[in-house]
């Protein structure tokens, strides 16, 4: 019986770690930014990365705490057809919330990312749900850095 | 116990809880299980419900379109028949064009234009804009209509074809149909063509009308036929299906919109339970603490079902105006905080004044009882809790500014606009919230300081103490916790107000009945605004200072970021399959609009920036091209160095200037991948076009230019190696240097208050650290000091609106109190206030009026003289540099030419030649079809037709307001050949700052004479009516009998008079009275003689007949004498007992012992009074005690009497089974004691009769309880009162008056 009950709690542990590999987002992260992580760079350019995986991550997971966590005191952000100016940090986690309610993201990666001191950006693309109908976007991020923290600048959907 | 808490809810069996509670529960689940099964149903039968969907759709749209067409065709056919219009065309002679065109004017209203055509089918008369070009081949004898598609509007054009004396006319109607306009700006946006047919539609449409129109081939798209007027089938709109799954999502979302509506009433109605239930909760602070949960659980719930915003979709629930994650999402939009504001608002109210109530009652007396160590701690707890409270608001405020988008900072406007307007209601709840829970807290140490300081004290020594203390503190609060958002000033000052305004509060809840009267409340409300208007204005001043922090964030951008990425996506977009097809098609409208149509569709559109973009055809001819804010470099030879087939991106840097370009080219290939043409694409990446930007704003998207909106004047400077090299201001002198002071500094942003030939400057040095710059570079943006002008209309605007908010809230509380019956006590102080205010104000808003009115002719003539003399210089310009004396000459001019004339003559303008534009110095605006091709109606009939030598208009684009000159250009032998339009379109910007110091100037003055003029009106007020207060007092004093009344003011007038005679009068009522009352004692003794003589008497005949009776026993020597002793002297005892009895009852009615009066609890005495009849196991008491203050001046023992005799009375009544009810209540100086029984009742025939003496429905009563009782009760100055009914119950009322000098 014990056994049985060992046998019993090792499947369900195994089936819980699949499903959650299969759904983690990281999982999807680690291809989209695997070739930037795997060249030789400075820790200055390995905390860039970080922080443009997580804002991945955020776009996403529809997350906009994810991505909020990053702005700067200030923030521009453009969203596509919407909002199109400098907001606080605490307004822009809203905004970009409220966006991601309307517009669901079925996939997106960061494709390409300038490291270029001092205004690193990453821009990637995916496809994203409105209402009925299907749309691609694009993204735009910069960062700038503020009290030695890499801070996104602006935040464009386009 | 039961029975106590069952009767807590009883309220719930009233017909609104018993019967919709379950109801709404009863709702929530049938709508949930209907929605289910009917989603089940839908999935089920899918086919046929999107059939009927979609026909009823198609229905919906055909019948919009024939109504869209009739409304025009109504109009066109009025006007055929109106007999004026006929009259003209029968006869036409000199005056007939001008008549018709002035006709045609007069007839067009909501944006339609109208054409005439005479029978050679030629236009004679027009008005409105000209849009798109009708084919006259659609002109027939039969009525008819068609849709033309440009490529940025379309038009519904409709044909009334009639006859006039058998010539054939017709009249033709364009009515704007759609607009394909991508530009989305505060002066342009869609929603400003709210007139169109696609407007209000709930989904996208495309369309197509033409022969070629045809059903969609793809599944996915419902085609729907539209019918002119001749029944012809003239195009297709095109929309997309509806999929099963999100029609799905509409019926759920529907569901969840009726659930959340049905829950919130739900929750509403529990809230109204909670209130009834919290009544009957004791002590104050536990029904506070409940209410408190209770409000912000509905709250919470709101927010959570999400309503209002989920029902109707409001852009005050947008986060894109404000949001802060504060109270996890009550603050998540400018409605949101709103209705959290007015939660607040209620939740302090709630709390407040029930305990402001027991403070300046009850509570005071039991503060004194406070020891001394604890009392300067609970003071200090105070003032702790005060300051953070302070910071709480000031943090909250600060939010409000900088986490929003609303242009706190904008001086254009007087009365803000409307997301404003809601944020600043919102803060004024919250400023309001703040101001009652601060003075109470004050209240509260004041009261506390007042049991610690000597009573021998005056009270200004009090308030004299506390102040000092509460800066003390202060001191020491803000030495350990600093806070940069207020200052330690700030916070004294704010301390030193609030101590005011508690002194001026305590005074008068004193006098008057309530604790929140309404002066009381008016002082609230202008502690609030005198809290909020300095914290709102540092805030905003700092905002500006923010957003010049950002412009500097901006300069200093590398250029090559983001505008690469901008020059990438323009090149994919504007080189796509549409402009593909355009190029490949023949047509040539859309060939030449092509630049424009393919840029507003682009992100350059999107983005705003200067650019040019020009479109090639496949051999290098430029077919399109399209600038704003610059002039394309590659126009002459397109690919020259670049391969036509290959995509070229560059940047290049213009010599002698810090301005760059990216220069970038793309072939355009058809979807077969055939070279179809080329786009050429500028955009400029300068820093000072951030600043000075040379594109029309109008043409702009919203994006980074909201860095423009600055509101205070802006200029930017270049400093190389400490010396000026350029700046947009002609202020700067050139030999300008930087002080060695900021050049030494480390610091990023350096903020300096300078003065710079004699203007002061806030400016901001930062320097470019870019490291080809070598740091040598440094930028200054100087924003123009604001005098002490600017402030004062900053604060007073402010203080307008919320008299205008307080003043509405005002009349909708008067409007409800009227509605539910009640009636509104205005004294005679406010009456007289409010006569003076309106007496003032009206002279001086007629005043303002004028003046305004004035300003405006003023403004008018100035613009319109301004106008004549920019027209008249623009045409001998033009006549001199290009000899204009017959019209071929003025059609040779082109765009560039006027351009170079403009910036000449720094004036903007276009010409017309014949009616139609021949060229623009802004030629961007007609291309992008804001302004009309075609000379406006009027200006023709009135400077060709009527030869006007000038003519001005007033014209508008979107919600941009413009006026325009027109003036002729005359041949050599006085013919008209054209005609110059100068518009104030382009310098909107000097107008708006003109009309903006205008209002500060005129505001500043009429808002001074109206605070001046209310001031003097509320002192004048105060002093008129302050003898009337004394007289309304001291005639109350009498009332109560209190004579002692001095009303001496010392005045010499007839109010001293008045005075005086008052005095006198009372003295005499009182020597009358005191005559009054010996004679009804007198009468009152003869009255009792004779009672007592009577009553005596009845027990007397017994014991004299008893005597008799034993006497003749004895005599008789009866043989049970024994016996008959025994029963006579029974029946002697008896009535000696019943004279005992009256006797006493007599004494204690007529006599009474002497008084000792003491301070007593009418609680403690009550409470005793009903522990004498604990016995009594088969009556139930009820306490409500809800008086704040119950001490009185009393003989405690008669008090005690009085009572037992009206609960003896009561137990009586019920037959000793039943349940009495002790309530009390108190206001300001009166204690109400209600004893409530459910006994017999007392019938109204009788019951005015219960005090008398004498009078008993008791068979064995003397009639004496009551009227000793009422004795008792006028002895003390109070009142008592009984009601009854029968079967019911009775009730007896004791009003009392309280010992307030006991406090």
């Amino acid at each position: 019986m014990r056994i049985l009950l060992i046998i019993i709690i090792c499947l369900v542990s195994f089936v819980g770690t699949t499903t959650a590999e299969g759904t983690n987002a990281e999982g999807v992260l680690s291809i989209s930014l695997d070739s930037l992580s795997e060249q030789n760079k400075s820790p200055e350019v390995v905390a860039l990365t970080d922080v443009f995986k997580e804002i991945e991550r955020g776009v996403v997971t529809q997350d906009a705490k994810l991505i909020s966590k990053h702005f700067g005191k200030q923030v521009f952000l453009r969203l596509k057809k919407k909002e199109d100016t400098y907001f606080s940090a605490n307004q822009a986690q809203y905004v970009l919330q409220n966006y991601f309610n309307t517009h669901r993201i079925i996939s997106f990666k960061l494709s390409s990312m300038n490291e270029e001191l001092p205004s690193p950006y990453a821009t990637g693309g995916g496809t994203m749900q409105i209402k009925n109908s299907r749309v691609l976007f694009q993204v735009y991020v910069a960062l700038t850095k503020m009290n030695n923290r890499w801070v996104i600048s602006e935040f464009n959907v386009y | 116990m039961a029975d106590s808490i069952s009767s807590r809810f009883s309220f719930l069996h009233q017909r609104r809880y018993k019967f919709f509670i379950p109801f709404l529960f009863a709702v929530v689940i049938i709508i949930y299980g209907a929605g289910y099964v009917y989603q089940i149903y839908i999935e089920n039968n899918w086919s046929s419900i999107s059939r009927e969907y979609e026909q009823e759709l198609a229905d919906k749209l055909q019948s919009r379109f024939h109504s869209y067409q009739q409304t025009t065709v109504v109009v066109l056919e009025r006007i055929t028949r109106l007999q004026e219009f006929t009259s003209k065309l029968q006869s036409i002679d000199s005056t007939f064009l001008q008549s018709i065109f002035e006709l045609l004017s007069e007839q067009t209203k909501g944006g339609l234009s109208l054409e005439l055509f005479d029978a050679h089918k030629r236009m004679v008369a027009w008005t409105g804009s000209y849009g798109v070009d009708v084919d006259t081949a659609n002109l027939s004898s039969a009525l008819n209509s068609i849709v033309l598609q440009g490529p940025i509007t379309s038009y519904l054009v409709t044909i009334v074809p009639f006859n006039v004396n058998s010539t054939q006319w017709y009249l033709v109607g364009k009515q704007l149909f759609d607009v394909n306009y991508p530009i989305n700006n505060r002066f342009i946006s869609n929603d400003v063509f709210t007139k169109t047919f696609t407007h209000g539609l709930s989904f996208d449409v495309e369309y197509i009308f033409s022969s070629a129109a045809k059903v969609s081939n793809d599944e996915k798209v419902l085609s729907v036929p539209m019918v002119s007027l001749s029944g012809n089938n003239i195009g297709y709109l095109y929309l997309q299906r509806q999929s099963l799954s999100t029609y799905h999502e509409e019926v759920r979302s529907n569901i969840d919109k009726s659930i959340s509506v049905t829950l919130c009433i739900l929750f509403m109605l529990l809230l109204f339970a909670l209130r009834r239930f919290a009544q009957t909760i004791y002590p104050e602070i536990v029904r506070a603490i409940l209410l408190t949960v209770g409000i912000w659980s509905f709250r919470y719930a709101l927010l959570l079902l999400n309503i209002p915003n989920g029902i109707y979709s409001l852009t005050l629930f947008d986060a894109s105006y404000f949001a802060s994650p504060f109270g996890f999402g009550i603050a998540q939009s400018i409605g949101d905080v709103c209705l959290s504001a007015i939660f607040l608002l209620v939740n302090i109210i709630i709390i407040v004044v029930p305990l402001m109530k027991w403070l300046l009652g009850k509570g005071a007396t039991k503060l004194h009882s406070v020891k001394k160590s604890s009392t300067i701690l609970i003071i200090a707890g105070c003032c702790f809790l005060l300051f953070l409270c302070m910071r709480g608001f000031v943090a909250s405020v600060n939010s409000m500014v900088f986490d929003s988008t609303l242009s706190y900072n904008n001086p254009t406007f007087v009365l803000p606009p409307m997301e404003l307007a809601v944020m600043l209601v919102s803060q004024l709840c919250i400023s309001i919230s703040l101001a009652l829970f601060c003075l109470l807290l004050m209240l509260c140490s004041y009261l506390l300081v007042s049991s610690m300081v000597s009573a021998k004290y005056h009270s200004v020594v009090k308030w004299i103490f506390m102040m000092a203390f509460l800066i003390a503190l202060s001191l020491l609060f803000g030495a350990f916790s600093e806070n940069p958002l207020i200052s330690q000033t700030q916070r004294i000052v704010y301390v030193l107000l609030l101590v005011v305004a508690t002194q001026l509060f305590y005074r008068w809840s004193k006098e008057s009945s309530a604790v929140l009267s309404f002066r009381s409340i008016l002082l609230v409300i202008c502690v609030a605004v005198i809290f909020l208007l300095p914290i709102l204005d540092g805030n905003v001043h700092d905002l500006d200072h923010s957003h010049v922090e950002l412009l500097s964030t901006e300069i200093l951008r590398p250029v090559n970021t983001w505008l690469s990425v901008v020059m990438q996506r323009a090149l994919d977009e504007l080189a796509n399959t549409e402009a593909a097809n355009v190029l490949s098609s023949s047509d040539s409208q859309a060939i030449t609009k092509l630049a424009f149509t393919q840029w507003a569709k682009s992100i350059l559109g999107r983005e705003g920036n200067n650019c040019a973009v020009v479109m090639f055809d496949r051999h290098g001819n430029i077919v399109s091209n399209f600038q704003i804010g610059m002039l394309p470099s590659r126009l002459s030879e397109p690919f020259k160095d670049i391969s036509p087939l290959k995509r070229y991106l560059d940047i290049e840097e213009k010599s002698g200037s810090s301005e760059k370009f990216f220069l970038g080219y793309s072939p355009v290939f058809t979807a077969d991948g055939e070279f179809i043409g080329g786009v050429w694409v500028e955009l400029s990446a300068g820093k000072q076009s951030l600043i000075v930007n040379d594109a029309t704003n109008l043409l702009k998207n919203y994006s980074r230019e909201h860095l423009d909106q600055h509101y205070r004047k802006v200029n930017l400077s270049e400093y190389y190696q400490g010396k000026l090299v350029s700046t947009t201001s002609q202020s700067i002198p050139r030999e300008h240097l930087i002080s060695t002071q900021i050049l030494s500094q480390q610091s990023s942003l350096i903020w300096v208050d300078e003065t710079i030939d004699n203007k002061s400057y806030e400016t901001l040095y930062f320097q470019d650290q870019n490291t080809s710059s070598q740091g040598d570079i440094w930028f200054a943006i100087r924003m123009e000091s604001l005098d002490v002008r600017w402030h004062v209309y900053s604060y007073l605007r402010y203080v307008l609106f919320y008299i205008i908010v307080v003043l509405i809230v005002g009349i909708l509380f008067f409007i409800v109190h009227i509605l539910r019956g009640k009636k509104i006590a205005v004294n005679f102080r406010i009456k007289l206030m409010l006569a003076f205010m309106i007496v003032s104000i009206i002279p001086v808003l007629v005043l303002a009026y004028y003046n305004r009115q004035y300003a405006i002719e003023r403004n008018e003539k100035a613009v319109s003289d301004h106008l004549s003399d920019q027209t008249e210089i623009v045409v001998s310009t033009v006549q001199q540099e290009f000899g204009v004396n017959v019209p071929v000459e003025l059609s040779r001019i082109r765009n560039e030419d006027c351009v170079e004339i403009a910036n000449r003559v720094n004036t903007n303008f276009n010409i017309y030649y014949a009616s139609t534009l021949q060229a623009s110095s802004k030629p961007e605006i007609f291309t992008s079809e804001l302004l009309d091709n075609r000379l406006s109606a009027n200006a023709y009939a009135n400077v060709i037709l009527k030869k006007k030598n000038f003519y001005i208009e007033n014209q508008s684009i979107g919600k941009v307001p413009y006026v325009v000159g027109y003036r002729p250009v005359m041949a050599d032998n006085g013919a008209i050949i054209g005609v110059i339009s100068v518009p104030t379109l382009f310098q909107q910007t000097e107008i708006d700052e003109e009309l903006t110091n205008r209002n500060v100037f005129l505001f500043g003055a009429y808002a001074l004479a109206l605070l001046l003029a209310i001031g003097i009106g509320t002192v004048f007020a105060n002093q008129i009516s302050s003898p009337i207060t004394q007289l309304t007092n001291a005639t109350k004093d009498i009332a109560l009998g209190r004579w002692n009344i001095h009303l001496k003011s010392g005045r010499k007038d007839e109010i001293g008079e008045l005075e005086t005679a008052f005095e006198e009068m009372a003295k005499d009522l009182q020597r009358s009275q005191e005559h009054m009352l010996k004679a009804q004692r007198e009468a009152a003794w003869k009255e009792m003689a004779k009672q007592v003589a009577h009553e005596i008497k009845n027990p007397l005949t017994p014991i004299k007949l008893s005597i008799q009776h034993l006497r003749r026993a004895y005599q008789d020597n009866v043989k049970d004498f024994g016996g008959v002793l025994q029963q006579v002297s029974a029946t002697i005892l008896e009535q000696i007992d019943a004279l005992t009895r009256i006797a006493s009852e007599f004494s204690h009615f007529a006599r009474m012992p002497e008084r000792t009066l003491t301070y007593c609890d009418v609680h403690e005495i009550l409470g005793e009074a009903k522990n004498l009849f604990n016995q009594e196991t088969t009556v139930v008491f009820n306490k409500e005690y809800k008086a704040q203050k119950s001490v009185i001046l009393a003989d405690r023992e008669e008090l005690r009497r009085a009572f037992i005799n009206i609960i003896r009375n009561a137990i009586q009544a019920m037959n000793v089974k039943g349940t009495i009810t002790l309530r009390t209540t108190s206001d300001i100086d009166i204690i109400e004691v209600a004893i409530t029984d459910t006994g017999s009742g007392i019938s109204p025939e009788v019951l005015h009769r219960i005090f008398e003496p004498n009078f008993s429905t008791k068979k064995d009563g003397m009639g004496l309880g009551l009227s000793i009782v009422k004795k008792t009760i006028d002895d003390l100055g109070g009142t008592i009162t009984i009601e009854s009914t029968p079967g019911i119950g009775t009730t007896v009322t004791m009003k009392l008056l309280l010992s307030l000098e006991h406090e």
